[in-house]
This record gives C-alpha cells, sequence and structure tokens, in this order.
C-alpha cells in the first residue's frame, strides 16, 4: 500500500517535472502549437467533461462561450485607435482585468442558457444549447458594429505579450491555469455541489424529490461551464493575438465534442489527453500515407477516421480504454461502477445504466392496462 | 376544520388526476392524521402510485386541492413539498447508480437541511456524514457504505430507496410498496424498522404484502380504479366483503400471492 | 472517478512520442533537396478553389523542372519537395498550418495560402522567422504587401485591387455610368475590390452614391433591393460571390429591377452565368475585370491551358484565378532558385535578393515586382454577351499592362491614404 503510494507519487512527481522541462527543450512549435494550443483546446473540452460527465448536460454552446470570452476580452481590452485598420471599439482595460471580466461575463451567459434549457434533457438539451451555439455565431458574423464582422479583432495581448516571443512564459501560464482549473474542478466533484450535480446526472426526479432545485442546479453547472469554457477562449485569444468569428463556428463546436469523447467523457484528464491526440492527428494527418495514399489533401478524413475508430474500439475514450486495461492488469474488480458515458445514452446508441422502467406508462392512451 | 383540531398530515379534497382519456384517480378525498400509519391497498393499476405522486408535486392533480400539514400545497414544487417534510421512496428504485450508498444518503441529508450549493467538501466528522452511517446501520447497509449503487443487489436498492426517504428527516413519509422484491427476512427487518419509527412522523405506505401493510397500519384505505373504496382499521377491513372481493381476491392469485 | 492514475500513465507516455516525433521532424533536410511547403484552402467553401491552387504549384513544377519517381521535381543542380497543408480558409488554422510547415517540417520556402485574411496573418506570421521566403498563394488582400510589408514576403500575383484595373475607367469613359450604387459582401476581399473600382471610378469624375455591405452568405436581399435608388443611379456594382451573386440577381430581376450592373472579379463567373434563371436576362451587359479571361486568346494562355488539361484529368474547365496565381507564384520562386542554382545559405539572403529581381512572361501577361515585393501585371476588362445560340459569355474588351498595386495612381494619391474598408475609399 505504502509502496504503491510512493511509487504513485513518484510518476507524478516525475510529470510535474516533465511538464515544466517541456518548454526548455522543446522547439517553439512543439511548445506553443502543440502544447499550449492543446492545453487551450483542452480546457474547453474540460468544460463540457464536466457538465457532461458529472451533470449529464452534453452542452453543445461551450466553443460558443469560449468565443462569446474571446470577444469581450477584446472588446474590453483591446485599446479604440482612429486609425481606420484599429478597431473603433475598446475600453482599453489591462489584460488582468478585462479578462476577469470577460470571464465573469462567460460565465454569467452560461448561466442564461442554463436558464434558458434548464427544462430539456438528452437529446433536446442537445439541439437547445447546439441553436444557442450556432445563434450566437450568426450574431457575431452578421454584427459589424459590435463584433467587428466577418474580420473580427486583431492586436489582443496577453500578459505575457506576443507567446511567440516568449513561448515558455505563455507555456506556463497555460500549464498553471490547466493545473488549477483540472485540480479544482477535482475537488469540486466531491463536495457538496459536485455530488449534487451527479445526483442530478443520475436521477434528476429523485433530486427534486430529496429537496433540490434542479433547475438552480442545472443553471449553476451551466456557469461553471460557461467559466470554465470563458478562460479557454481568453487563452485562446491571448495565444492567437486576434480573434474572428471562425472561432466559434461549427467546426469548433465538433472539435471541443471530439476531444471530450475521444479522450473519454466522465474522465476530466481525459480532456487534455483527447486535446493532444487530436492536435496531433490534425497536424500529422497530412505527413501520413498509408499503403501508398496519402492524406495531404484528404487530412479530414483520416482525423474523422481516427475518431470513428477510436468511439468503436474506446467507447470510453482512450482514458477509459486505458483504465480498464489498468484494471484487467492488476485485476482490480469492477467494483467502482462507472456511469454508461451519458452522451451515448442521450443520443440513443447504448442503454441507460439499469433499465429503470418508469413507475406507469408515460404516454396515456385508451390502450394503457389498468389492471393486472 | 374546526378550531382546536389538531392539523392532519395530509388532506385530499376532490383529487382527480387525468391521463388523456384515462381518469387515473377520481374525485379522492380523505385525511391522514399526524402521527397515522395508513396503508393503502387496491387492486394494480388502481391509481395508488398516482395518488403518491400528486402528493409528493411530480405533477399537480387535475382538479382538487392537496393540503399537507394544514399548507395548500397543490401547486407547489416537489422542493419545496419535500421541504415541507414529505419524503417517499418509489415503486421503482429512482436511485444515484454512479454514487455509493454512503455519499447517495448525504445528499437526501442534505438535500432536506440545507447547504445544497456548498462548494466544499464535507468533513469526516460532518454531521451529514455521521448521519448517512447512522441511517445505513438502520436500513441494514452499514457494511455497503462505500459500494456503488449500481452494484447493490435488488434488496439492497430497496433498503436503500427506504434509507434515502428516512435521511430527508420526513414529518410525512410515503412508502410505495417498500417490500416488493424483498426475501422474508429482509421483510421483517422492514416491518420492525416502520413499527419503531418515532410516532411524530406519520406514515402512508402502499403494500401488496398483506403481513406487511397490517402489521403496520392504524388504518387502511382501499382504493380502486381511482377512487376510495373503504376505509377502516385492519380487521374491519379484513372481514369486508367487498374489499375481498375486489381487492385480496386478487392479491391471492397476484404478484406477491 | 478520475482515473487519475492512468491518466498519469497517458501523459507520460505523450512526452514520450512527443519527443519522438519532435526529434524526427527535423531530419532529412539533404543539401541538394529544396523543400517547398504548400498551403491552401481544402476544407469548407474554398475547397475547390484550393485544389485547384495545388494544380497551379504542381503544373509550374512539372513544366519548368521533370518529376521523378520519389515525388520531387529535378532541376539544374537542385531537387524540390513539395509538402503540402491544407486549412479551413480561416486565418487561425492558416497560421497553425504555415507554422507546422516552416517550424515542423522545416520547408525553405512556403507558398500560399489562397485567402486574404489568411494571406495577412501569414504576412505577420513570416516577420517572426526572417530566415524564411514567403511566398503568396492567390490570396489577393492589398495590405499583404501594401502596408508595413515583411522583408521576406513575396507575392507574384495581383491583390483584389489590381484585379479591377481598368474597369472603372471603363465604366465612366465608355459605359457613361455617372453614378453608381453598389452591392457587397462585407468582409476584407469586396473591400479590395470595391476599393480598386473606386480608384478609377472616382479619379474619374463617378459617384458612388450608396453602399450596402451584406454579411457573406445572405439569402434573402428583399431589403437592400428596396433600399436601393430606383433614380438617379447608372448601374449597380455588385461585389458578390456565386450563390450570393445568385441569389442577389434572381430577387433583383423579381423586383423589377432595370440597372445594369457591373461586377467584381467572381461576381459573374462561369458558374453563375450557366445558372439558369430569369435573371440571365438583366445580366447581358454587365461589365468586370480580373486577371484572367476564360475566352482570351493570347498564345501564352493558350498553352497554358493546354497543358493543364494535359497535366490534370480532373481539372476544372478553366485552371481560374486560384490555379493561375499558384502558379505564377510557383514560377517565380523557380526562377529565383535557378539564379542561385538552388544555393539557400547565408539565411537565404542571396535568394531573396535574386527572387525580388525575378520577372518573367506568363500566361496572361509580364509579371514583375516592385519594391514591396509585389506583382505589376496584367488585367482583363470583360462584359457579358449573348452568344449566338442564346448563351452568355464573358468576352474580353480591354487587357491592360504593368498595372501596379496603386492602379497607376502613385502611393501619395489621398485614394489610397487609408487602407480600404466600408468606408473608405468615398466619393458620394
Ligand atoms: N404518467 C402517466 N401517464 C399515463 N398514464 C399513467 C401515468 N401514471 C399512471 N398512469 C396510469 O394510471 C393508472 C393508475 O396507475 P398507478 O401506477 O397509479 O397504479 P397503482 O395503483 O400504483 O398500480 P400498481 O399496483 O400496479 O402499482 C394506470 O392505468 C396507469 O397506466
Ligand atoms: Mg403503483
Amino acid at each position: 500500500m505504502t509502496w504503491a503510494r510512493s511509487q504513485q507519487g513518484i510518476t507524478t512527481l516525475a510529470i510535474v517535472a516533465l511538464l515544466l522541462l517541456y518548454p526548455q527543450v522543446m522547439p517553439r512549435f512543439w511548445v506553443l502549437s502543440i502544447a499550449a494550443n492543446s492545453m487551450i483546446l483542452g480546457i474547453a473540452a474540460l468544460s463540457l467533461v464536466f457538465m457532461a460527465g458529472y451533470g449529464g448536460m452534453t452542452s453543445l454552446a461551450q466553443a460558443a462561450l469560449a468565443g462569446f470570452a474571446a470577444y469581450m476580452l477584446a472588446l474590453l481590452s483591446l485599446v479604440p485607435s482612429t486609425n481606420a485598420t484599429g478597431s473603433a471599439l475598446g475600453a482599453g482595460l489591462p489584460s488582468i482585468p478585462g479578462a476577469l471580466i470577460a470571464i465573469a461575463l462567460a460565465t454569467a451567459l452560461g448561466a442564461l442558457f442554463g436558464a434558458i434549457s434548464s427544462r430539456s434533457y438528452g437529446i433536446y438539451f442537445l439541439m437547445l444549447t447546439l441553436a444557442l451555439a450556432v445563434g450566437f455565431y450568426y450574431i457575431v458574423l452578421q454584427n459589424y458594429d459590435v463584433f467587428g464582422g466577418h474580420i473580427g479583432f486583431a492586436g489582443i495581448e496577453g500578459p505575457t505579450g506576443q507567446p511567440r516571443e516568449d513561448p515558455p512564459t505563455f507555456y506556463y501560464l497555460c500549464l498553471a491555469v490547466s493545473a488549477a482549473i483540472y485540480l479544482g474542478l477535482r475537488y469540486l466533484v466531491r463536495s457538496q455541489l459536485g455530488l449534487t450535480f451527479q445526483g442530478m446526472r443520475d436521477n434528476p426526479r429523485r433530486m427534486a424529490a430529496l429537496g433540490y432545485r434542479v433547475g438552480a442546479h442545472r443553471v449553476a453547472l451551466f456557469g461553471i461551464g460557461g467559466f470554465v469554457a470563458g478562460i479557454s477562449g481568453v487563452l485562446g485569444a491571448w495565444y492567437r493575438g486576434n480573434i474572428s468569428p471562425g472561432i466559434l463556428d461549427l467546426n469548433r463546436t465538433i472539435e471541443v465534442l471530439i476531444v471530450a469523447v475521444i479522450g473519454g467523457l466522465g474522465y476530466p484528464i481525459g480532456a487534455f489527453v483527447g486535446a493532444v491526440l487530436y492536435t496531433l492527428i490534425k497536424v500529422f494527418a497530412s505527413s501520413v500515407t498509408i499503403a501508398g495514399f496519402s492524406f495531404d489533401e484528404r487530412f479530414n478524413t483520416l482525423v474523422g477516421l481516427g475518431f470513428v475508430v477510436i468511439v468503436l474500439v474506446a467507447p470510453n475514450g482512450i482514458v477509459g480504454l486505458a483504465d480498464r486495461a489498468y484494471r484487467a492488469v492488476t485485476h482490480r474488480s469492477g467494483a467502482r461502477r462507472r456511469a454508461v458515458d451519458p452522451l451515448a445514452v442521450e443520443a440513443g446508441l447504448v442503454p441507460a445504466p439499469v433499465a429503470q422502467p418508469p413507475d406507469a406508462p408515460v404516454i396515456a392512451g385508451d390502450d394503457v392496462p389498468t389492471g393486472s | 376544520m374546526a378550531a382546536g383540531a389538531p392539523v392532519p398530515a395530509l388532506r385530499l379534497q376532490g383529487v382527480g388526476r387525468r391521463f388523456g382519456a384515462l381518469q387515473a384517480l377520481h374525485d379522492v378525498s380523505m385525511e391522514v392524521a399526524a402521527g397515522e400509519r395508513r396503508a393503502i391497498l387496491g387492486p394494480n393499476g388502481a391509481g395508488k402510485t398516482t395518488l403518491f405522486n400528486v402528493v409528493a408535486g411530480d405533477f399537480p392533480p387535475t382538479s382538487g386541492s392537496v393540503e399537507l400539514f394544514g399548507t395548500d400545497v397543490t401547486r407547489l414544487a416537489p422542493y419545496a413539498r419535500t421541504r415541507l417534510g414529505v419524503c417517499r421512496t418509489y415503486q421503482t428504485s429512482q436511485l444515484f447508480m454512479g454514487l455509493t450508498v454512503a455519499q447517495s444518503l448525504f445528499l437526501a441529508i442534505r438535500g432536506a437541511s440545507g447547504g445544497r450549493f456548498s462548494p466544499l467538501r464535507p468533513k469526516p466528522d460532518d454531521r451529514s456524514r455521521v448521519r448517512a452511517a447512522e441511517i445505513a446501520e438502520a436500513v441494514g447497509l452499514a457494511a455497503d457504505l462505500q459500494t456503488a449503487v449500481g452494484s447493490l443487489s435488488h434488496g439492497q436498492q430497496r433498503q436503500l430507496e427506504v434509507g434515502m426517504a428516512l435521511a430527508g428527516s420526513p414529518r410525512l413519509l410515503m412508502l410505495d410498496e417498500p417490500a416488493a422484491g424483498l426475501s422474508r427476512a429482509e421483510r421483517i427487518t422492514l416491518t420492525d424498522l416502520i413499527k419503531r419509527l418515532p410516532r411524530d412522523i406519520t406514515v402512508v405506505i402502499v403494500e401488496h404484502d398483506m403481513d406487511v401493510a397490517l402489521a403496520v397500519a392504524d388504518r387502511v384505505t382501499v382504493m380502486a380504479e381511482g377512487t376510495p373504496l373503504v376505509e377502516g382499521d385492519p380487521e374491519e377491513i379484513q372481514s369486508n366483503r367487498t374489499v375481498q372481493d375486489i381487492y385480496l381476491g386478487h392479491a391471492v392469485g397476484g404478484r406477491h400471492g | 472517478m478520475f482515473g487519475a492514475r492512468t491518466g498519469r500513465g497517458l501523459v507520460g507516455l505523450m512526452f514520450v512520442a512527443s519527443i519522438a516525433a519532435a526529434a524526427c521532424g527535423g531530419s532529412a533536410a539533404g543539401d541538394k533537396i529544396i523543400k517547398i511547403g504548400g498551403l491552401a484552402t481544402l476544407e469548407g467553401p474554398f475547397a475547390v478553389p484550393g485544389q485547384d491552387g495545388f494544380r497551379g504549384i504542381e503544373q509550374a513544377l512539372s513544366t519548368m523542372g521533370k518529376k521523378l519517381d520519389n515525388g520531387n521535381w529535378q532541376f539544374d543542380g537542385f531537387q524540390v519537395q513539395l509538402l503540402k497543408e491544407g486549412s479551413d480558409a480561416t486565418p487561425a488554422v492558416a497560421l497553425e498550418k504555415a507554422k507546422k510547415l516552416i517550424e515542423q517540417n522545416n520547408v525553405d520556402i512556403l507558398i500560399g495560402p489562397l485567402s486574404g485574411d489568411e494571406g495577412l496573418a501569414i504576412k505577420d506570421y513570416a516577420k517572426t522567422v526572417p530566415d524564411k521566403t514567403f511566398v503568396n498563394g492567390s490570396s489577393a488582400a492589398q495590405d499583404t504587401t501594401f502596408r508595413a510589408p515583411a522583408p521576406n514576403f513575396f507575392r507574384f500575383s495581383t491583390d483584389g485591387a489590381q484585379w479591377m484595373a481598368g474597369l472603372g475607367k471603363y465604366a465612366f469613359d465608355k459605359k457613361g455610368y455617372k453614378n453608381v450604387a453598389l452591392v457587397a459582401e462585407d468582409y476584407s476581399f469586396p473591400y479590395t475590390q470595391v476599393g480598386g473600382f473606386m480608384y478609377e471610378f472616382c479619379a474619374a469624375g463617378g459617384h458612388v452614391v450608396q453602399k450596402n455591405w451584406v454579411p457573406l452568405g445572405t439569402k434573402d436581399y428583399s431589403s437592400v433591393v428596396s433600399n436601393l435608388p430606383t433614380s438617379g443611379i447608372d448601374a449597380i456594382y455588385v461585389a458578390l460571390g456565386g450563390s450570393d451573386a445568385v441569389n442577389f440577381f434572381t430577387q433583383y430581376n423579381q423586383a423589377g429591377g432595370k440597372a445594369k450592373f457591373i461586377g467584381g472579379s467572381i461576381t459573374v463567373d462561369q458558374s453563375v452565368l450557366a445558372t439558369k434563371g430569369a435573371f440571365q436576362d438583366i445580366l447581358a451587359g454587365t461589365i468586370a475585370a480580373g486577371p484572367t479571361a476564360d475566352t482570351a486568346t493570347d498564345k501564352a494562355w493558350l498553352d497554358y491551358v493546354a497543358e493543364y488539361h494535359k497535366e490534370f484529368k480532373d481539372g476544372l474547365p478553366f485552371p481560374g484565378l486560384f490555379a493561375l496565381s499558384y502558379y505564377n507564384e510557383t514560377v517565380g520562386v523557380i526562377k529565383g532558385l535557378q539564379a542561385v542554382k538552388g544555393d539557400l545559405s547565408g539565411k537565404q539572403a542571396s535568394f531573396m535578393a535574386a527572387l525580388a529581381k525575378v520577372e518573367f512572361d506568363g500566361p496572361t501577361g509580364h509579371v514583375k515586382l516592385d519594391a514591396n515585393r509585389q506583382a505589376i501585371s496584367s488585367n482583363y476588362v470583360t462584359e457579358v454577351q449573348k452568344a449566338a445560340d442564346g448563351s452568355l459569355q464573358n468576352n474580353v474588351i480591354t487587357k491592360a499592362d504593368n498595372v501596379d498595386q496603386t492602379l497607376g495612381l502613385g502611393a501619395s494619391s489621398p485614394y489610397l491614404a487609408q487602407p480600404v474598408s466600408r468606408d473608405f475609399p468615398a466619393c458620394p
């Protein structure tokens, strides 16, 4: 036991050391384009993993919330310029206060989305959040005066300056934020609030009967989702230096979903594992040649194929697969039962954990049996 | 209600509930006095569970009114009724399959007592955690505190159902077929548990198992086709011809017979 | 619940994998092989033009060099290896792909990207890697080279304003249009096109009395149509692409509009002319301008088209402006490489110097660079005319040669005092 513990501690230490050393030894491309980019994407995916895995709310609005925070950051922190190339808008706040307000606004918008969708479950929730995301995308795209239309805003700079001028510092910023969010959510999962979310995920009706206002808790969870997604949006804006509606279009929504699913919904670390994997596949797919067939002009096909294979081979994602393998090797019994992938349940792909017949048929009709 | 008369725990007046063309409840009027143990009997489809759902607030009645401890709750949300002291179990277990027994009971306790939005982890000596262990003990799950609900046996899940209802510090406890699916030994434990409940808890129990129902009940209501037919004490009911015709006869060949 | 232990294992594995991948990414740059990265749009609405852009690169390499079995091209004294990457037309993705080619694949020269906003992003990036050479693809924003240029960014294709050369003058002098309203998509490429048109048109004395900017992908033009003046204008300048143009023409025709049209470079292309609809009647007489014209008859152009068809059986009916742009950029690169015999030493300084001096006769005319390393080249003015069989055709009216980025106005012209935008230039 103690041996296992100390071994675990050593692994953790080694990984922390590697993470800290990484930007010192790796080239800029690997520090920024792969690592920082993955962390930013991973945080967005983590917001979805947390909501879906611990609250049963598979929100498709996370990319939009991240994008919203990025736009708010631009509007708050850009310095308005009379020069026609610059933006006429901007409150000129320093980057950190601007970021904090932007994240607070994303939290509020998340809560608002939560209020709008608090009574929707399953596929209806999925569709409603998708509609909110797409609607918001069009508002941004078509509103030249506030959001800069198709072009968006440029010249956004974070507290560490241009990331490419000082990759390690920006990397450490992303790492610190990722770690804080990850550990924070890990803590939250075992808190009263976190247990409430999981109760809601498993059985909202029972939660109501136990005295919980399920709607209010769903609003709170969506607010947390907005908070985490907002942080990703702010880091992303600092990373790119500019924002345009492309950062919150449907492609990004799908990207966040894919990352969450390949990492494993229900495993927060999976968001980051999935993000790294996704980024690597995306970056290197065009260099792949399989049986003489080069994917350079068809890299999306390869990304898609990879996704399908992972979902088929590992329905609980890469971390789920590794977890199972680990248990098999160490002969740990599956005593701890894991909730089935809620997304798959919602999509009707797999049955709910335990098929629970309702007390009575929900849809009334003349043919409803009335006796034994 | 005459002044000075004790306030009933539950009072239904002309309650009806319709599902499309089906009138599941029809003109139900009844009172359950505070501290009473009331059994509700009736054949399958009589509307017993629907009655519980209306009282707990899962859906409103389509006619009539519901009063709990003198307060009209007809339009009140379920969580608000729980906070008035209504706790229930379900005919089909409604549990948290991804949580442990301890976590489930903890949620049940905190649901009624507050701190529901706390982002803090409860300390090991937290009052709610201690209480959760006590309740697990009472319903025979002391050894399974850290077991995932999904890997409990059916009987254990039924016991957890009861435990979660008790955890809400009920003033009115509604048990919907708590003994269904339990072994003989488990039934006896359950019966004892209900009997030993303090008298400030009002209990309404729906139960097909006569041994359990009649052992705990002070009074019995027999329902059929959505409406109460007869009310009386256990002996009266057992000897009542109508009841024997419409219900007990069925029960012999029925699901637990 | 967290799979924290296995998660840790995976994170460790990823380290090993990424370090291995980073290590092998840097090898293989043999002394005689020059790596060229090609970047075009392969996803989204510009996927088809993106493929045509790559055809342009490959056609230039195959015409000027010899394709080898290993997939490279042999030139006198050096080989060229081509690595392709695709973007989705957003600057963010284009930038990621460019970084990958430059920083991970270690290409020496990058050719791309395809669209204007991507080009601006790549130019800014180019400034941070001064020892690599960036050559444009087909992106046509003015400020990719005109304002704050990058010293290592070259463009052998013309920009969206140059694509309008000859049109404003022709509209004012020959067509007699004095007052014009405009309908254009609300992003940088139409701004540039509108700007190029207005440089000549306003300078000649014309007036643009009303500007209607619509979001890209607009389907319902009823409010725009009703907003257009019914009298007092001689023509409507329309800078919409593809289905946007078809939708606008249809709805304008249905509302009984009678004005003549002036088109941007992608407004009345073959796809719009070939779309059946009642609006066809009102398109005859529409004038437009662009760097290519399907019906041009110069020998160089006909040879180029014939080669294109020989090389690419699955190609488009005509190589479009995307293929031509990438083709010209690649020709420029090869000529530059030939001038230094493939020698990229000294942080590519001598290569870049040679590249800036490259001149050649392309399929549509002579190409040379100005001081900002921006092409000075030819442009066509076309008019939609009814052919004998009743179908519509874009016929060449005039061809302007040696068109520079200011359309002959000079860099100090007040019309170029500001970047093009919704509101600039203006001559109401
Ligand atoms: N949500 C609902 N939607 C439609 N019909 C319902 C619903 N709930 C109950 N019913 C119908 O109402 C009638 C009464 O059902 P209820 O579940 O209350 O009976 P019960 O007395 O609890 O029977 P059992 O002994 O089988 O549990 C049945 O015919 C049932 O099909
Ligand atoms: Mg029932």
